[in-house]
């Protein structure tokens, strides 16, 4: 290959930080704007279909419940995409970057809880609602092997998610660490 | 030794867009090829060691953000990367000299396999043959047969322009 075309290769236009800096501060202005909007509309959307069917004046047989969590899921989808769209324009400034980052560990470390201290109250509370509604009498017995099923499901309930919360806690629990050390180090060495 | 983010930019920030702009032909998307190759960049730093230069140590992360990229848009069955180009760019009249030359040069390396792509993105932007060797994690010879079949192939695909 000639030096001609090394030349020509490398000749391209300077690489303009500044513009890209700028066209991404536009962007996340747009950005931050839409996902204010989409999840003040998806939350609106979901409060006003599940009010309406659970206050009784919409007899859709949980229809519109599932309807309005799925505008929840798209509005929760939209904030966790732009949230990525919003990182990348911080990749130019570390510091800003990893302040984020932390953020964001800290809320997923606090989902991680979540999952597995939600499922024992859960389940304490299922068990208190079974044992003290009223039984009716049932034309047909149930039949025997329905108790493990149920032990099943409901272990299934707390198992699972605990697991999966104790995991994911800890690795973000390490990640967080991690990050706490960079921003510590990027701060003594300023 | 250490390097920032800032460093790699103002140095290197020039090679990382010509590399993106060889995988993609869409300047919005390989604007977001370089957005993510700076952001892979700076979540290696961490890791950085001193041990590569900083500039293959760059040219390596960008590569791999944007072979990721080519496999997704693979998976995707997008329309050919080439026929963007034609629609996008302004007419030949409109255009310097050089400028055109530079584009077909472009348009000729994103024809080529992303092997061979790899290796010539590289060349041209002055590595040696070893350096190539070390961003790549091949041997020098494997890189010198493979840069010579590139650029056989680069000679027919870019025509008089590989005379000049």
């Amino acid at each position: 290959m000639t030096d001609a075309l090394k030349t020509l290769w490398q000749d391209s236009p300077p690489f303009d930080v500044d513009a890209m800096v700028d066209r991404l501060n536009r962007n996340n202005r747009d950005i931050r704007s839409l996902n204010t909007w989409s999840t003040v509309i998806s939350l609106a959307v979901f409060a006003v279909l599940i009010g309406l069917e659970w206050s009784g004046n919409l007899h859709t047989d949980g229809m519109m419940t599932l309807l309005g969590t799925l505008c929840l899921v798209l509005g929760g989808g939209h904030y966790l995409w732009a949230k990525r769209r919003l990182q990348k324009a911080f990749s130019r400034e570390p510091e800003a970057l990893i302040k984020f980052m932390i953020q964001r560990t800290r809320a997923a470390v606090n989902l991680g809880r979540m999952l597995y201290l939600l499922p024992v109250p859960s389940l304490g509370f299922g068990y208190l609602l079974g044992r003290f509604t009223p039984n009716v009498e049932r034309e047909t017995p149930m039949p025997d092997w329905i108790d493990p099923v149920i032990i099943l499901i409901a272990v299934t309930f707390v198992i699972v998610p605990t697991t999966l919360g104790l995991w994911f806690t800890r690795r973000k629990v390490k990640e967080l660490k991690e990050l706490q050390a960079i921003a510590r180090e990027m701060e003594g060495s300023d | 030794m250490s390097i920032t983010l800032k460093s790699i930019v103002e140095q290197h920030g020039g090679m990382i867009s010509r590399i993106a702009s060889s995988y993609e032909a869409r300047p919005e998307l390989a604007e977001e090829l370089v957005q993510d190759s700076l952001l892979a960049i700076w979540r290696a730093l961490p890791k950085y060691r001193g041990e590569a230069n900083p500039k293959t140590y760059a040219a390596r992360i960008a590569h791999n953000v944007c072979i990721s990229h080519v496999r997704k848009a693979s998976k995707r069955k997008t329309e050919p990367l080439d026929e963007q180009l034609h629609d996008d760019t302004p007419g030949p009249e409109d255009q310097a000299d050089q400028a055109l030359q530079r584009e077909r040069l472009l348009a000729a390396v994103r024809q080529l396999n992303l092997a061979n792509r790899q290796i010539v993105t590289l060349h041209l932007e002055g590595f040696s043959n070893v350096e190539i060797a070390d961003t790549l994690g091949l041997t020098a010879n494997n890189v010198g047969v493979r840069l010579a079949r590139a650029r056989s192939e680069l000679k027919i695909l870019l025509g008089d322009l590989s005379d000049d």
